[in-house]
């Protein structure tokens, strides 16, 4: 068996193909360095820049909180830019996310260059094109009933021919990764340490596991189909149902099943419950006022405010069902995207990098236990807790023949000392967090691996080698 | 030649490969219609809900175009909402889409799939055209029997588009025959002409592949070969170019992206000056209320003059990096043949800028007259073509003809046996 791994190895490191492919994977790993390097260097001064800023004007009516920009995005992008650049934070825990990171102009839509874009596609589809004519290249050949008549069992040539492929994508993805960190290591210092390197060699492994996967799905179709360009040609068509079909069609697919209402459907909604939930307590209020019921400026400004809390509390309630009912649809969109083997290894690679639909929960998790030590502080310093909403009301009551103005509440601004204002800052995560986080899409590939290695050995076995 | 061409397009017609790859187009562009109409109507939703009642001339925002059903391009940046006053534009940022639910994948909306997919079949028809006819060893049998060699070779080449590009021109028509006939698509003058054009310049980008790949052929003796080459150059010039273009402007230009900042933070200054206009204003003093407000914009204009001339020559270049690409001008022709490119939203803009100079003064509140109702038209083709749009167009006739010449080069040495 090991002669056949040698001598496919070294067909498959001697041919152009492989030349070709180092090329363009040195060329991509380059790009991606420098791509992402610059960009964090630009992400990371804008940062500080704004924490900063946020830090000189800590405020009680509001703060900001900023997303850290992470080291680890050249390895997993995950549509990062499309996602809030921070938070805005208001009393009683209102998060209001900012726009995504400013930019001078936009491109229209181009994937990104990460690790995890290069490797899906482009080491996918050379996995393909090394292994399309490893069985029906034989067979047209001559050489596989030659191969198959010497004491070797066609488990082990399938074995054998496995990893022949596979340890020769290794070779230009490890160089590739190398100058990848090398590119982003003189850019950005922090980078090159322990937990990092770790997460790469995690990163490559995973790497391995995916491409595996195509590897064992081109010899299952190679024992199946005689004629190679057929094997090519169906090899392609599924690497476009997965890499492209699956993907796509799983988020219109959660939209069916969901049922989520849109966000202007939803902003519809909520005039009539602004109505109901303050508009209606507030005329009640004032029947009261005009019927003598409340006597004193004071009783009315309290019964106000009361109103005001309840239907805040109401509508917070109702953004929090609404934000809840979307992340599930994320949630079931991933699930069902979750068929193909390229969706897996994408989340996969966003829990080792820390980036995605994890790390924004995370840090929504982060803000709301620093609203809570924010509404504690404003408590301690200005004694009251008012929340801020998008609606204010005005309106004139008459309490004891005396008109009066009462207007919607305000948070007040402390004017003291705030050298014990609280900052925020954002939890980081282990590599151990970050591998438990990819485990269950890890073992999904692993699952893959398992189901068409079975279909391959079961091909190999009935394939007539004549 | 027209005898290579029929063989090519007859024996190629019944084989395995014809039926999945059109199978694949036909899947992906049913898939495409599906999402890219879904993310239309909430566009329209999006519209329909913030568009400006009555004579509210303070927001400005433009209905979604139906041809970003073909190409998206910038279609959701033209979509957003302009807020205007004597203090200068807000824009609000983007609305939600469909997609934003998969941001990690890219919108297939049918650009995407004439750039990347349908390169992708131009090559897989025509890696093996010269090689895989050698390999069979037929090759020399065609040349010994007297035919031309630019013949044989331009009936290939002719023979393998056409099986790519026909296929495609139908769905295609298929496909934007039912866009057409969709709810809150109204299919004019307008859009039959422009979706025409696109099938014109796809057929160009077709044309390029095709030869690419027919160029590998006459490079190469082994048809893999050939194919690992094809899929190189597809990579590079679909993903890597238009990735890195971005990046290597940045680092050539002088806007950095803090300069967005500045001016938000210039904004706030002239909110001050503004408020002590209002203060002015009401103590009755006029002139000077004039004084100060004519100050405004002149420091408006004056932001606007600085940043411009940098973003123009930003995008510019940025743009002349990714031609280098034809994947990258295909990008950009179609985007503004269906007026979602980079030269609409600043056309926008520009016309948005130009408003509020023309209103400065009813805006302020010095003249008392009304507003004027904003109107904006999407740029003519003339007006497109006169542009950038016809350096996209060489620049994809100069590829094919690029090609083709290093593939008749490459063959007229190329030996047979």
């Amino acid at each position: 068996m090991m002669t056949i791994v040698k001598k496919e190895l070294l067909d498959h490191l001697q041919s152009i193909q492989f030349a070709v492919l180092l090329c363009v994977t040195v060329v991509l790993f380059c790009g991606n360095g420098l791509i992402f390097s610059k960009r964090f260097n630009q992400q990371s001064t804008w940062y500080t820049r704004k924490v900063t800023e946020a830090v000189q004007n800590q405020s009680t009516v509001s703060q900001l909180l900023y997303v850290r920009p992470d080291p680890l995005l050249f390895i997993s992008e995950s549509g990062n830019h499309y996602r809030p650049s921070g938070y805005e934070l208001k009393p009683r825990g209102a998060l209001a996310p900012m726009p995504s990171e400013p930019r001078n102009y936009k491109m229209p839509d181009i994937p990104e260059l990460d690790w995890a874009f290069i490797i899906k596609v482009l080491f996918s589809l050379f996995v393909v094109l090394l292994g399309y004519n490893s069985i029906s290249g034989e067979k047209e050949q001559g050489t596989l009933r030659q191969i198959l008549s010497q004491p070797m069992g066609r488990i082990r040539l399938l074995i054998a021919k496995h990893a022949a492929i596979v340890l020769t994508v290794a070779v230009p993805l490890i160089i590739g990764a190398l100058m990848s960190l090398i590119i982003v290591g003189m850019s950005i210092p922090t980078v090159p340490g322990v937990s990092t390197i770790s997460s790469l060699v995690l990163m490559i492994f995973l790497a391995l596991i995916y491409l595996s996967i195509f590897a064992f799905l081109s010899l299952l179709i190679s024992s199946l189909i005689r004629q190679s360009s057929l094997v090519l040609l169906t090899l392609l068509v599924v690497w476009v149902f997965f890499a492209v079909i699956v993907p796509n069609t799983s988020g219109i697919v959660a939209e069916q099943f969901s049922g989520v209402p849109s966000e202007y459907q939803e902003a519809r909604q909520l005039g009539p419950m602004i109505q109901q939930q303050v508009w209606a307590k507030i005329e009640k209020i004032q029947e009261k006022a005009s019927r003598g019921e409340l006597t004193t400026e004071e009783q009315v400004k309290r019964a106000c405010d009361r109103a005001f809390d309840e239907g805040q509390e109401d509508l917070i309630k109702h953004y929090d069902s609404y934000y809840n009912a979307m992340k599930q649809r994320v949630a079931l969109a991933r699930t069902i995207s979750r068929l193909s083997p390229t969706a897996l290894f994408q989340y996969a690679s966003e829990g080792i990098s820390e980036t995605g639909t994890d790390r924004e929960e995370r840090f929504m998790r982060d803000a709301r236990e620093y609203s809570r030590i924010y509404d504690e502080y404003i408590l301690k310093k200005v004694g009251k807790l008012t929340g801020v909403s998008n609606f204010s009301f005005m309106g004139s009551f008459d309490v004891n023949g005396k008109t009066i103005m009462i207007r919607s509440p305000f948070p007040e601004e402390y004017r003291g000392d705030k050298s014990d204002f609280p900052r925020f800052v954002e939890s980081r995560i282990s590599v151990s967090d970050g591998i438990r986080s990819a485990m269950a899409d890890g073992a999904g590939l692993i699952i893959w691996n398992l189901v068409l290695a079975v279909g391959a050995f079961s091909a190999i076995i009935r394939c007539d080698a004549r | 030649m027209m005898t290579i061409l029929k063989k090519e397009i007859l024996e190629n017609l019944t084989t395995y490969r014809f039926y999945v790859l059109t199978g694949l187009l036909c899947l992906l562009m049913l898939i495409s219609i599906i999402v890219s109409y879904g993310d239309y109507r909430l566009r329209l939703e999006n519209y329909n809900t913030l568009q400006p009642q009555g004579s509210n001339h303070e927001n400005i925002i433009i209905p979604p175009n139906p041809l970003s059903i073909i190409a998206k391009g910038l279609d959701a940046n033209l979509g957003r909402l302009y807020k205007i006053s004597a203090l200068g534009i807000e824009v609000n940022p983007n609305q939600q889409s469909i997609n934003r639910l998969f941001s990690l994948f890219t919108v297939p909306d049918m650009l995407f799939i004439i750039r990347v997919v349908l390169a992708l079949c131009a090559l897989l028809f025509s890696f093996d055209a010269i090689s895989g006819e050698r390999e069979n060893g037929t090759l020399k049998l065609i040349l010994a029997g007297g035919g031309q060699r630019v013949s044989l070779l331009l009936g290939k080449l002719f023979g393998r588009f056409t099986l790519v590009y026909v296929p495609f021109l139908v769905l295609f028509l298929v496909a934007v025959i039912t866009v057409s006939v969709l709810p809150d698509v109204q299919a004019g003058s307008y859009y039959w002409e422009r979706v025409g054009l696109i099938l014109v310049v796809s057929g160009v980008y077709v044309l390029v592949f095709s030869s690419l790949g027919t160029s590998f052929s006459c490079l190469v003796h082994r048809s893999s070969t050939s194919m690992m080459f094809s899929l190189a150059f597809w990579v590079f010039f679909v993903f890597v170019v238009p990735n890195m273009g971005v990046t290597i402007a940045q680092s050539m230009s002088d806007v950095p992206p803090g300069d967005r900042v500045e001016m938000e933070s210039r904004l706030s200054t002239v909110q001050a000056i503004f408020e002590t206009i209002q203060h002015v204003k009401s103590s009755g003093d006029q002139k000077e209320f004039a004084r100060i407000m004519v100050q405004v914009k002149e420091a408006n204009s004056h932001l606007l003059e600085t940043y411009r001339p940098k973003l123009n020559r930003l995008i510019n270049v940025t743009q002349d990096i990714v031609r280098i690409s034809p994947s990258g001008a295909l990008s950009f022709l179609i985007t503004e043949i269906a007026n979602t490119g980079m030269g609409e939203e600043l056309r926008l803009k520009d016309a948005i800028i130009l408003y509020v100079n023309r209103n400065f003064n009813r805006l302020a509140g010095l003249e008392k007259s009304p507003v004027e109702a904003f109107e904006y038209r999407p740029a003519s083709l003339g007006s497109i073509f006169a542009g950038s749009a016809a350096i996209d167009v060489l620049i994809l006739i100069l590829f094919a003809f690029g090609f083709i010449g290093f593939a008749m080069t490459s063959f007229l040495r190329y030996d047979p046996r």
